[in-house]
């Protein structure tokens, strides 16, 4: 007795199911397009599976062959009853291997999603400036924080009142570079923060892992305490190191 | 010894225990006083390259309208770098300590020296 019936009407995991729940003898012919595969099931699991004309996969036989056509989308299935398997490849129960070949399209479809350009970065810009808000809510008299790169470029700016702190991001990151430059000249170690104090603000800033990028908060000079200052910076710095890209 | 030199000895002797290295530079990079209690330590080496950075904290200070720069405080894993303008600002004070020293009562003693610094250098 042979049924037929397309893909988008039952799906290959509930026709899996199906011929195993039925513990006799049974093949199923799937096609899509220009591939096809054949699986054999005995005593209530899959006993065998072949597929052929999908490049990849090209006699291809075992469970590998579950796994891919899992995924096809669309075609043709025939089912016949008492029909014997020509080889054993498989031996793993088949609700294992519907497990296994589910969780691996999940995985698949996971890493499309974070191929996709322009979705990783903006997820990134989002957790960074999230960071920053963290942050000037950890500031008394918070004005602003950027998060630079070396290159001048803000990655990240955050800033409350009317400073711009993206005006000053290409002096910063010379001033950054200079005093690191300078320091080495010096021989006297290595550079784990600065402090500008002003009249109205105190600024400090602290290289990020690697040191291609540098954290700099301002804040109110009358209500802002250099300490704390130093141990956001450190504490935020380490955070946002692990949010970028090495 | 010149007036200048003699503040710098006197402050010397208050920092005695940490401190590292002193000088008196103009904005054109050119030291006018200093010391240092380790030779390989020498700030007058570096005093062109730290007059950049003094300029480049009063352009920041004005570019993010913060008010008029005060000191420039850089910590290392070895020392601490103190830069703090001078008078109408055409000299920086460059003052090393160990990190053994009070940073706050350093910076407390500079702002005490600063204006006799000024009054000291000739003009």
């Amino acid at each position: 007795m042979a049924i037929e019936g397309f893909l988008n009407e039952i799906d290959l995991p509930t026709l899996i199911q199906l011929a195993c729940q039925d513990k006799n003898k049974v093949r199923i012919h799937v096609k899509n397009g220009d591939r096809q595969a054949f699986l054999y099931f005995a005593d209530g699991n899959v006993v065998h599976a072949a597929c052929s004309g999908d490049k990849e996969s090209a006699k291809q036989e075992g469970e590998e062959v579950i796994y891919r056509i899992l995924d096809w989308q669309g075609g043709k299935f025939i089912m016949e009853t008492g029909v014997e398997a020509p080889d054993q490849t498989i031996q793993t129960p088949w609700n294992a291997l519907l497990i296994e070949g589910l969780q691996r399209i999940d995985e698949q479809n996971l890493a499309v999603e974070e191929s996709v350009p322009g979705k990783e970065e903006g997820n990134m810009a989002d957790d960074l400036n999230s960071l920053l808000k963290e942050l000037g809510q950890q500031v008394p008299g918070y004005f602003g924080s950027s998060i630079v790169g070396m290159d001048g470029l803000g990655v990240v700016v955050d800033s409350v009142g009317e400073t711009d702190h993206e005006a000053g991001n290409a002096q910063m990151t010379e001033l950054v570079k200079l005093v690191d430059s300078s320091v080495e000249k010096l021989n006297a170690g290595s550079v784990e923060h600065g402090l500008l104090t002003t009249e109205n603000a105190y600024l400090v800033w602290r290289f990020l892992e690697g040191g291609q990028y540098f954290l700099s908060i301002t804040a109110d000079r009358g209500t802002a305490n250099v300490g704390n200052m130093y141990l956001v910076s450190r504490v935020f710095a380490e955070k946002a190191s692990k949010l970028l890209p090495s | 010894m010149t007036a200048l030199e003699q503040i710098l000895a006197k402050l010397r002797k208050e920092l005695a225990g940490v401190f590292v290295s002193t000088d008196i530079v103009g904005m054109d990079g050119l030291s006018i006083a200093g010391g240092s209690i380790d030779p390989a330590f020498d700030a007058t080496a570096a005093s062109a390259r730290f007059a950049t950075v003094a300029k480049l904290g009063k352009e920041i200070s004005e570019k993010l309208q913060l008010g008029e720069m005060d000191d420039l405080l850089i910590t290392t894993d070895q020392v601490y770098i103190i830069q703090r303008l001078i008078g109408d600002g055409s000299y920086y004070w460059g003052l090393a300590v160990s990190k053994d020293a009070t940073l706050g009562m350093v910076r407390l003693l500079m702002k005490e020296y600063v204006g006799e610094i000024w009054k000291a250098i000739p003009k």
